[in-house]
């Protein structure tokens, strides 16, 4: 296997894109990631787009042709969709990696997106919990607010986790997004405003979940021996790693733990030779703001249980042991649900060139987390800047 | 359906209770499952109340969800009826009273849970 880089990453502002079609969202985000990369589309080999749930929600299916053909990229190259509910867009960026790490293709176009606000809250949240198994949970009217407020309350019962560590998490990331342009709330919210807004799935409130969001990222792929010809400051991949966890709540022996996730994150470490102390910034699916707590601890930065306590100290915090979401996070930025994974990349990759908005200073490793469904999907990527 | 309780499946290699449907154990492999019946009472492992739902469950908001552990340590997602408008909480004792189209129904258990499996 060689190594694989980050040549070019491209994005539009997550939110509501009014006017915009799904097609047009991923079009635009490809686009400026080739323009960034300074590739000629022609260079292109294979294109991959992470989408979950376009056929409910705006009626378009079979999208990686159409995106491919919106950008003009030749036709020899194969175009394919990947999905895997929240965690589509890491699982593109996994594909276009070990395509270009096996040497079987040189450059790797990949994306993800999703258009959500044309349709009502109802829609999405029916289409979203299209990915619970509908045989047993699916039917209840469960829903994805109710799947995280299950591990909230059992969080709590078990660990001492507070109301209020959750709410910190969401006042946490909404002063992220404040300095995010690409952010749907550049708005701060106070502790009270978060535990007096209302009732979603109990324990879980307004202000403890993401939005529903339209958006689109991108990134160009390519081996890294060649990367420095075309971007001054290529990021290299050290790990992308995807597992598969439980479809179904009542099969996990403690759902305050994604199994998923951990093991994701020790391959991620294992193949990087990192361990959790040596990420610098962290961009992790905080679509709820007890998933932040549980991912916090089951990625390794903090032991099972004291998430929200690390939460309460300020320890994720820009400028604390290990910065979280400083693109304000699923819960600021938006959640575009197929888009989310590449979103994540496209912030670190800032953070890497030290351009963001809420530059961690010095930051040479970032850490992406992207999550599908119960937890049934999880990739870790694993970035490095050059030094 | 109704009395006998929800249906069970046993793997008769290590063991192990599943909810359906399966065809192998998913602890062991094995592909020897029997049914068994029962599953009558257990206790709250965790639940919610479901305020925003999906198109097909608006009339129905709000509605409860639990996590039930039965009797013998099998978890089901479960709804929950509140006979007397009861407050819910982890480790409440409650019995299957139906199943339907929206799956399994509990019901408070105000006598506490038996050995019903």
């Amino acid at each position: 296997m060689r190594g694989v880089s980050i040549i070019g990453v491209g994005t539009t502002p997550f939110g509501i894109c009014e006017g915009m079609s799904l097609k047009e969202l991923a079009c635009k985000a490809c686009l400026d990631a080739l323009k960034d990369a300074g590739i000629d589309k022609r260079e292109i080999q294979a294109f991959y787009v992470g989408n979950f749930i376009s056929g409910i929600l705006v009626g378009q299916e079979t999208i990686a042709p159409l995106i491919a053909n919106g950008i003009g990229l030749p036709k020899d190259v194969p175009a394919t969709k990947v999905e895997g509910a929240c965690c589509s867009g890491g699982i593109a960026l996994r594909h276009g990696y070990l395509l270009v790490a096996t040497g079987a293709a040189d450059f790797v176009l990949v994306a993800g997106v999703e258009k959500m606000t044309s349709a009502s809250t109802e829609k999405n949240t029916e289409g979203l919990a299209s990915a619970f198994d509908q045989e047993t949970e699916g039917r209840t009217g469960l829903t994805f607010p109710g799947f995280f407020a299950l591990i909230a309350r059992r969080h709590m019962h078990q660990y001492g986790t507070k109301p209020e560590h959750l709410a910190l998490v969401s006042v946490k990331n909404h002063s992220n997004g404040v300095s995010n342009p690409r952010a749907r709330f550049r708005n701060s919210v106070s502790l009270d405003e978060v535990m007096a807004s209302r009732i979603i799935a109990d324990p879980l409130r307004l202000y403890d979940c993401c939005p529903i969001s339209d958006g689109a990222a991108a990134a160009v792929l390519c081996p890294s021996d060649i990367a420095a010809s075309f971007h001054p400051r290529p990021v290299d991949i050290l790990a992308v790693a995807q597992t598969t966890g439980y479809s179904a709540t009542y099969e996990m022996e403690d759902p305050t733990t994604l199994i998923a996730t951990v093991k994701a994150a020790k391959q991620a470490y294992e193949m990087a030779n990192i361990t959790p102390h040596d990420v610098d910034v962290a961009e992790i699916h905080d679509c709820f703001t007890i998933a932040e707590i549980v991912d916090s601890e089951d990625l390794g930065f903090f032991p099972k249980g004291r998430g929200g306590f690390a939460v309460e100290e300020g320890q994720t915090l820009l400028g604390g042991k290990i910065p979280i979401n400083p693109s304000g996070g699923l819960i600021s930025k938006g959640h575009p649900v197929g888009a989310t994974g590449l979103g994540q990349i496209y912030e670190l990759v800032l953070q890497l060139r030290g351009e963001h908005e809420n530059q961690v200073k010095d930051a040479e490793i970032g850490l992406a987390h992207n999550l599908g469904g119960t937890g049934q999907l999880c990739t870790v990527t694993i970035l490095r800047r050059r030094v | 359906m109704g009395c006998q309780g929800i249906i069970i499946l046993h793997c008769s290699s290590c063991q192990a209770l599943h909810v359906p449907s399966k065809l192998v154990c998913t602890r062991c492999g094995g592909e020897n499952l029997t049914q068994r019946s029962g599953g009558t009472s257990g206790t709250i492992y965790s639940f919610t109340t479901i305020y925003t739902a999906p198109t097909r469950f608006c009339d129905q908001v709000p509605y409860d969800i639990a996590l039930v552990e039965l009797t013998g340590g099998v978890k089901v997602t479960a709804r929950v009826e509140r006979v007397r408008g009861e407050s819910l909480y982890i480790g409440m004792p409650v019995r299957f009273s139906r199943q339907d189209e929206h799956g399994f129904w509990f019901k408070p258990d105000q006598h506490g849970p038996n050995s019903g499996f």
